[in-house]
Parts: structure tokens; sequence; C-alpha cells
């Protein structure tokens, strides 16, 4: 796969993640790991898969075969962390959402957000989450909340930015030592560091020694829905046809899909 | 003047005189600190001491901010002057492990991110953003805004905001302002968390 | 001039009053400060702010002991996230979900944070706060009134047993006439002492039975979640590993398509209890085809009489008929294992009972014919945690299984349900018994319990880490506290002390777990065995490591002690086969052809028990696992999970 070409003048960093799916099992570590790094509520007892929040969901898929013959694939998708088009910042009429020339990274700012979710709709990867309630944690929780992301009210939309206060903290270890540039191994999003099976590699993809970069290069590599043109940060990897296709949408639906969104 | 301008100003004069005078004094509440502290003491020549003695970064670039007891311990296990808060220092939050619950005036709001380190390394001397304060002999009252809950500080000693002096205000603003002076991002994510 | 106001002067003045405020700040203050309001903590919780600091811990929720790094925030520190320990040797910087929110569980709404009085009401269980000393002395009440009239007057069970804090428990309890100390029987030990398999080396007898997870090309799951962290999760890097290079192929033989048998290269779907009749026509594959290890082969000479005559019946055909299975699928997937190095594990799916110890017979027979257990094996040998020798005299430890039903008057539970099940216990019971639950959470088997002494959670109090199930070399760990546990928990060391005070007995006072942790420290740099793995650095020899204080030292900063494997890494293998007329062999029979009786539905369906109970036993689970399921569908909770294509074709 070819990498696109920078789209924003002046980035200095590309910064994405290549997910090898023969490698996540389902567990759901990533889910969890991101949930507290980010300070995401547990969901309000009425809360489904729709109206929950989750800065990274974990899809299950299978390939439509007949039990037991059905192979499963799970798919974990972040914020995809657009390149070109960026459907939620072209619509945000608050400009609560913008690319950080610096990463690459998507940005959501809650606190300037107005709740109007077009964005939400504009998302064609359900990558964003509404807050429907207010946040709730069981008594004595909100003492174990990370300090390096604030929490967020009901009304706002929120949504994966990789971590981007471990790109702060490594920037700021980096200028204590005298550096003006952050070094690789000291910015992990919370999933890449959850992840128990080493499905997730993340760095900056216009390095080209990174891993990263190499492995987005590599063979089977896909994006979702690339025809619409995103170009997204986050690169799928799969030596399985079938789940290569239904990147795309190209595997026939037959009601019998498990996943839903 | 007729006793129709006669009213219009009898009504204007006390509502700007509340507008102006009474309503800063009644928004911003009072809180003295917890114990009297000179920086000048610490700074001025007897001391000798510079602001990166005791406000350090951390070895992963974290500041810490104001610094913790066993900082002031390693000068003051035991009162080095004879002022009575000194005394109050060493027998009420020393002896007694608390540590003090000092009020912080510059303290940003949950949503901002600011790294010292970053700032500290591009040459920002600590008097642009805190002006004199290493230098006052005595801890002037913490006022904190009683809607919004926020430090008098961020918003500046004067309600108007006009002809402020660079360190006087800390709201967004500000930081975008000097940020586009020097041609740094402006970018939300750059200071928000 | 004559002062005068009219209605007009007045809204002048008001008109005027109106212009002065737009003039000053207040409207724009105001607005700017309200909209800030509506941001604030009131909606929002603000995060705590201090220090950050990283400590090292594991979590003791379940028996694989994972080594966790906590960051923490203020003083005294908060833990606000977890993660693995990156190079661990034993859990390879892996943490299953429930890991990663380890620290909500203290908060759980189901935790205890004190002693407590249950009672079963409609509808649930409602616990009802009591004082330490009085719920000491009821105890004590009910011990002193079962001395007549039970057999057994007291018997504490120890759901996990063989650490230090267990030996602490048995102090106590030696000084009361009659008490006990029970543990659950060792299944690995059951299971193949039901074979009458016994490894040994040149030494004599090898320690417990371990799996070395790099040997098997196939391996043959009776329901393990062997992708689901069985064990410790840091076997499932291993398995991912080796099923993308092609090296070994997974086989799921599972009633419900369980997370395992998703992620397995095959799922053979199996009607619900009928393990044992599988494992037997592989057998029975195995036996009549020839394909037996020779050395195996060479050994047993009667394998050829009493084991064919036992296997007979489960021809493929018949053992088709049993459990659903394909007569040709069973057939090639015998002759597979026989092909390349292949090992067979059986275990209950998470959410169900555990394997019974006859359907574990009947898959270990498999690695036995197979000669898995044998040189070259992937069932190997370890050696034992080196223990400490401690004076004085302990209470006497009984496999519950022992016990005389109906014989204990009154039962303490250290701990969580985690094998055990309450039908086991309840059986064992007086019929006025008295049960008390140490249990930090009102869950699992403390539900059945009429008194609740909370012990400190995970996170919450010094413990070690003992070798996982299966794994083939001993380790050792230690679970530093990193918050204080509520004012009113009780370590069950200490409650037992006080149960002996109250009962007139002089016990000692706890030796407390730091010094009984050293003494283990010592035993172990006795030993002289074993590498001490220390977080971002080189494996260095026990020698090295400074002494018991040095060795527990590095432990508590997040390091690792990892046994070297038995110098004789081929155990020879000795065994007898038992006669077909042995009382266990009947039963393995009865079970293979009619499946677990308790599992058999009139209507042939099979409902899966409710909920994911996983590795961690009874613990609740952390309230942001709702995003796992609820809120994402990545558990299924629904029918899908709980019917399998068996049952429902004979629906």
């Amino acid at each position: 796969m070819k990498s696109a070409k920078k789209l924003v003048d002046g980035e200095t960093h590309r910064y994405g993640m290549v997910i090898d799916l023969d490698r996540c099992t389902g567990c759901g570590a990533c889910m969890v790991a991101c949930a507290v790094e980010n300070n995401v509520p547990p969901g309000d007892p009425a809360a489904n898969e729709r109206t929950g929040i989750s800065w990274l969901r974990v899809y299950r898929m299978n390939d439509g075969q007949p039990l037991p013959e059905t192979r499963t694939a799970f798919v974990p998708v972040p914020c995809q962390q657009c390149g070109a088009k960026t459907p939620c910042v072209s619509v945000c009429p608050q400009n609560a959402v913008e690319i950080d020339r610096s990463s690459g990274i998507v940005g959501q700012i809650p606190v300037r957000c107005l709740g109007c979710r077009y964005c939400m709709a504009a998302c064609p990867y359900h990558a964003r989450s509404f807050n429907w309630w207010d946040p709730a944690w069981p008594a004595g929780m909100k003492e174990s909340l990370n300090p390096d992301v604030s929490t967020r009210t009901r009304g706002v939309v929120e949504k994966c930015n990789f971590c981007f206060h471990r790109l702060q903290a490594a920037r700021a270890k980096a200028a204590a030592a005298g550096s003006r540039e952050e070094s690789p191994g000291d910015y992990l999003p919370a999933c890449v560091e959850a992840c128990p099976t080493s499905a997730f590699l993340f760095g900056d993809l216009d390095d080209p020694t990174s891993d990263v970069a190499k492995a987005a290069e590599g063979k089977g590599t896909f994006r979702l829905l690339e025809k619409l043109g995103t170009d997204p940060k986050v690169i799928y990897r799969s030596a399985r046809p079938w789940i290569r296709q239904m990147a795309d949408g190209a595997l026939p639906r037959n009601g019998k899909e498990e996943h839903r969104g | 003047m007729t006793s129709r301008s006669f009213a219009f100003v009898a009504g204007l004069t006390p509502a700007l005189v509340v507008g102006w005078l009474g309503f800063p004094r009644l928004l911003y509440k009072r809180v003295e600190q917890p114990l009297s502290f000179s920086h000048k003491v610490h700074t001025g020549e007897k001391g000798g001491m510079a602001c990166a003695d005791c406000h350090a970064l951390g070895p992963d670039g974290r500041f810490t901010g104001i610094p913790r007891l066993e900082k002031c311990a390693g000068c003051h296990a035991q009162p080095i002057g004879t002022t009575a808060d000194e005394k109050r220092f060493v027998d009420d939050y020393l002896n007694k492990g608390q540590e003090v619950p000092w009020l912080v005036y510059s303290r940003q709001p949950d949503n901002v991110h600011f790294p010292h380190a970053v700032h500290i390394g591009k040459k920002v001397p600590c008097e642009r953003c805190h002006g004199p304060h290493g230098t006052t002999d005595t801890l002037r009252a913490w006022q904190v805004n009683r809607i919004s809950g926020y430090s008098r500080d961020i918003w500046g000693p004067r309600i108007t905001r006009a002809f402020r002096r660079p360190w006087e205000g800390m709201k967004m603003n500000d930081c975008i302002r000097c940020h586009a002076e020097r041609g740094q991002s402006s970018s939300c994510l750059a200071c928000h968390k | 001039m004559r002062l005068s106001f009219t209605r007009r002067d007045v809204l002048f003045a008001a008109t005027g009053s109106a212009a002065g405020l737009v003039l000053s700040p207040v409207p724009w203050k105001l607005l700017g400060d309200s909209a800030i309001w509506t941001q604030r903590s009131r909606f929002a919780p603000e995060t705590l702010r201090g220090d950050i600091t990283t400590r090292f811990s594991a979590c003791t929720l379940c028996p694989a002991g994972c080594a966790l790094r906590a960051r923490c925030v203020g003083m005294p520190a908060v833990p606000v996230s977890l993660t693995g320990v990156a190079g661990h040797p034993v859990t390879h910087g892996a943490l299953c979900p429930t890991g990663f929110a380890l620290h909500h569980l203290m908060r759980h709404p189901l935790r205890l944070t004190g002693p407590a009085q249950i009672a079963r009401r409609k509808g649930g269980v409602e616990a009802t706060s009591r004082m330490a000393d009085a719920v000491i002395a009821s105890v004590a009440d009910a011990v002193r009134s079962a001395r007549t009239a039970a057999k057994v007057p007291l018997a504490v069970l120890d759901l996990r047993p063989g650490r230090m804090a267990s030996l602490e428990c048995r102090r106590p309890l030696a000084g009361i006439p009659g008490a006990l100390h029970v543990v659950p029987a060792s299944r690995e030990a059951s299971t193949f002492e039901a074979m009458r398999i016994r490894l040994e080396g040149a030494e004599g007898a090898v320690g417990p039975l371990g799996i070395d997870l790099d040997k098997p090309r196939t391996i043959v799951s009776f329901g393990a979640p062997l992708r689901e962290g069985w064990g410790t999760p840091g076997t499932v890097p291993v398995l991912v590993t080796r099923q993308n290079q092609g090296s070994l192929r997974l086989v799921q033989i599972e009633a419900h398509r369980s997370p395992t048998a998703e992620c397995a290269d095959r799922w053979l779907p199996i009607r619900p209890g009928t393990e044992a009749a599988v494992a037997l026509g592989l057998a029975h594959v195995l036996v009549t085809d020839g394909l037996v290890a020779p050395e195996v082969a060479r050994r047993a000479r009667d394998l050829d009489a009493s084991f064919r005559t036992f296997v007979a019946p489960f021809e493929p055909s018949a053992a088709e008929r049993i459990s659903g299975i394909p007569a040709s699928a069973l057939r090639s997937l015998a002759h597979e294992m026989a092909e390349g190095s292949s090992l067979a594990i059986g275990s209950g799916a998470p959410g169900t009972e555990p394997l019974g110890p006859e359907e574990e017979s009947a898959i270990a027979a498999l690695n036995l014919l197979l000669g898995n257990a044998g040189p070259n094996g992937s069932v190997v040998g370890r050696h034992e945690l080196p223990s400490p020798t401690l004076e004085g005299s302990l209470a006497t430890e009984v496999p519950l299984t022992e016990l005389a039903d109906g014989s204990v008057g009154v039962l303490v539970i250290d701990g969580m349900a985690e094998t055990v099940s309450w039908t086991l216990i309840a059986s064992k019971l007086a019929k006025t018994a008295t049960v008390v639950s140490l249990s930090p959470w009102l869950t699992g088997l403390s539900l059945h319990a009429s008194w609740a002494v909370p012990s400190p959670a995970p996170l919450e109090l010094l413990a070690e880490v003992l070798p996982p199930a299966g794994a083939p070399v001993a380790s050792w760990g230690l679970a530093l506290p990193l918050v204080a546990p509520p004012e009113n928990a009780m370590a069950p060391a200490v409650f037992l002390s006080r149960l002996a005070t109250a009962l007139g007995n002089t016990a000692p006072a706890p030796e407390g777990a730091e010094a009984l942790l050293k003494r283990r420290a010592a035993a172990i740099v006795a030993a002289g065995r074993g590498k001490v793995f220390v977080p971002g650095g080189a494996l260095m020899a026990v020698a090295d490591a400074g002494g018991p204080n040095g060795l527990y030292e590095k432990l508590s900063e997040g390091g690792a002690w990892i046994d070297d494997p038995l110098s004789t890494p081929t155990p020879l293998l000795r065994f007898t086969l038992l006669p077909p007329t042995h009382q266990e062999v009947a039963s393995l029979a009865a079970v293979a052809t009619l499946g677990r009786p308790e599992r058999q539905g009139d209507a042939g369906a099979f409902l899966e028990p409710e909920g994911y109970v996983g590795a961690t036993g009874a613990a609740p689970e952390p309230t942001i696992l709702g995003k796992l399921g609820r809120e994402s569908l990545l558990r299924a909770t629904g029918a899908a999970r709980r019917s399998t294509p068996v049952a429902i074709r004979e629906v």
C-alpha cells in the first residue's frame, strides 16, 4: 500500500498505527485500558452498544460461512485519524475538531463542543461517542482518575486522540533533557501498550526507519473504507483475504453478520 | 439639569460603582494562605536561591510545582529564623508529616495542559508568566471566582484586563497571543487535554 | 427646587442603572463565568493532582498472579492505571481485561468494608454491619456448640493453599481441638493419580506437572480457555505466534462457541458433557490403529488386553452418537495427534463447572498413550517451589473431598470461589452449620455465608505469587500493597488468631506477611536454583541477588524469580493402567456413555450459566468491563453464546 502524501502543511510527524488482525484475539484488554487511561466512565445502566462511550471498539466479524466452519476475526477500531477530507473536521460548526499539525492527530476538544453531533453523523467509522448521561463513577472511584486527561460532561462528543497526553508527556520529557523532538519509544497509546499479543504497532508513518512505516508498506495491509479517500492513519494487516474484502464492504451482506455499530 | 437626566445619572452612577467596584469584590472570595512565606528572603541576598532550586522539573519532565515537605525540611528541619509562622510550619506541618495546603495562584483549569519543561526550554523566563512573584515578601490572599472556581490570576488583577503587564492574566487568549508572537502552534490539542 | 419624583423619573433611573450595568463588567463576566461553571466538577469530576510515581505489584485475583506496573498519583499514592511488566518471564507483560481495571475493584459496589451479618431475603442477600468483636464472639459460640453437635467443630477452607499465608492460618488453628485446615483437592495431582501416572526422574518422583507450550504441534483442547488466558494471559501471545507461523494447530472441542473456539484452527462442537466420550473415542482409534507411542506400548504390556477392552465400546461411530462429532473427524484427529508432537488438555470452559476427575482422566489417558508425558513430550515435571520449614505445630491439612458428609459445624472460607462448587461444600456441612466468609466482596461463596469478615482485596495486602497452573517451571513473585485496606478489613490469619483467643487458646500473634515471605526468599536463596528478573534488566543468577533480603527487594520492585527446568528433562514414565473393573474406571465409562448427569437437559437444549466468570473466579467484574459486553457486543451476552449448534439442531 502506498502511503498517502502529506496533505497538511507544516506537519512534522504523522503518527499512525498498524493493527495486525491475525494477532488480535478479541480479548478486549485494549478497550479496558483505553477507558481507564482516558477517564471514560462506566456506562449508564441504560447504555447500549450505540449509546455507550468507547474510544476504541473491537468489532467481531465472520466470513458468513455456516457454523461450525465460521471464521471469526476481531477488528479494533479506534478513531482512524483521517488525513484528508477529514469528515468530522469539515462539519464541526464550533472548530472543536481539528488536525494537530505537529502530529497529524485529529483532536476533539470536548469543552468547545456544543453537542450537535454532526461529526458523529459524518464519521464513516463510528469512532465517535456522545455523552448521553452525566459521567458517573462508583463512590470513591473518582480518586483513580488519570490526572492527565480531563473528564467530560454530558452533552459533548468525545473520541480517541491516540492518547495525545502521552505525546505531551514524551515532549515534556524530551524538553527536560534538552531535546526538541520526543523519542519514539516514549510515546505509545494505552491500547498499544496494553495489547497482550502485540497486535498494534505504533509510530511515525513518515519516518521511513520506523517499524510502523515498514509494516504499513508490507504485504496484506489495507485501510477501512479506503474508497472514501479519507486517508486514515490506522492501517490494518491480515493474511486472510476475506478480512481484506470486508474492509471495503465488498463481502455480501447476508443478515448473519454479527457486527453492528 | 433636568430631572430626567438627573434620574438617569442617579441610576447610572450607583450601577457603575457597584458594577466596577462592588462586583469584583463580591465575585472573588479571598482566602488567606495557610502560612506566610517570603520569596524575597529565599531569593534575595540572604537566601540566594533560584526559582528552580525549589520549583523543579522531575526526571520525566513533569513540573513538580510547589515543593513538598521534604524539600523544605532540607533546611527547615529546625526553625532557622524567628518568625511565628516558621515555628508553626515546623510544629504543625513538618513534625506531623502533613503537607502545607498552599493555594496556587496560577492553577489552570483541569482541561489545560501546561508543560513547564517545554516553555522553560525555549527560554521563557519564569517572570514572563509569574511576574515578580519570586521577589515578594508576603503572600497575598488567594482569590477564587465564586462561580467558575478559577483563581483570580487567570483573569488577571484588573477586571478590565486593559493596560495589563505581560504576566497579568493567564487566560487562553494570553497563551495564544504569546504563541502567535513566537510562531508556536495554536492547535487546540497543544494545550488542552 | 422642589424634589418630586414622577413615574417617569423612576423609569429613567432604572434605565440609567441598566445602562450602568451594561457598561460595567457584571453581565459579561457573569456570562463567561457561568459558561465555565457548566463545565466544572459539579457535572464532571476533577482529577487528582500530585506527583506521579510508578510502583510494582501483582494481581492476586486469580492464581495467574500477573505482575503489574502501577501509575500512581498524589500522596498517599493512588493507582490510576495498571499495565503489565514488559519482559516478565512468566506473564510476558500480558494482562487480562480485568487486570487493567483491578484498581477499580477495591471500590466496587459489592465490596465489603467491614464485618457483617448476612441474611438471605427474597430476591437477594442483605449485609448488616457488625462489630468485629461481636462477629468473632458469635463464631466462637458456634464453634463451642459444634463441639458436641458435629464431628469437625471448625474447618477452614483455604481456596488457594500453598501460600505462606496458608501456613500462618494453620498456626492458630493448631491450638483449637478438632480444627482442620481444608484444601480443595489439587486437580493436577488427582488427575494423574487417578490414572496412576507418576513421572520419575533420577532423584525420584518429580514435583508438580506443567505444560511446555513450545513443544506440541497439535493441541486438542477440551474446553480449555487457551486463547483467553488459560493458566496465565502470558500464554496467549505464545500460542498466537505459533498459530500464525503454522507451527501449531489448535483444535477446540467444546459445546459452545467460546472465544477460544472462535480463534481455534478447528472447532468441533459437541453435545454438552460428552468430553469423556470424545476422549475415549480418540483413545479407541489410537489403540486399534496402532498409533500408541512405541515406548508406552512396550511398557504397558496389558495395554492390548484390558485397555483395549475398556475402550472397545467407544468406536468412533459410538462416540459420534454420544457427542455429535463425525466419526471421520475423530479418526483423522487421532491420526493427526499421533503424527507429530501433540497435547490434549481439558478444563471447564469459563463460566462452567470444571470437568470431573473421570473426564480429566480420559483426557490424561490420551497424553499417556501418545507419549506426551514421557521423554520429549509436552507434559513436563517441575521443581517444587522452595518452602521454609516453620517451627511450632500446624493444624492438619485435609482435602475437602476426604471430609465426611455432614460433618462440619463451623466452616470458614478463606478466599473467593475458584474451582470449588458450593454443592460440594454444602454436602460436607452439618445441618446447623455456620459459614463464615473472608472474601473482600459479597459475591460467590460469601453469598452462602451467615457472617462475613472481609479480608483486604488485591492491591491492599502483601501477598505472594505462586507458580500459575500448568507452568513448566516454578516461579515466585510478590504482590505489594498499593493502597491501605479499609479500616475494618482483617487478614484471615488475624481473624483466626482472634477466634482462637476467643475460644480460650493463647494463639501466637501472626508473624506478619513480610517476615514470612522473607523466609520463603531465604529458602529460595538456599536452594540456589533459578534466575531473578528485574524490570528492564537482564536475568541474574540467584546467587547475585544479594541474599534473601536482596532477593526480596528485587521482587518488591517488580522482579520475579524463575526456576531452572528440572535437571532431568526427560523423566522416566512409570505407570500402570487400572483394570476396567476398577471403580474409577467404571465411573469414567458411565460418564462417557451418559454424559454428566447434571448437564442433561430434558428438552435437549443446554443453557450455559449467565455471565463470564473467566479466570477470576467469583470476584465481581469491574464496572468498566461493561464496555466489552453491553456497550460494544464484543462479549456476546445473548443467546448466540449460550446455545450450541448441536443443541439447536436437537431442539
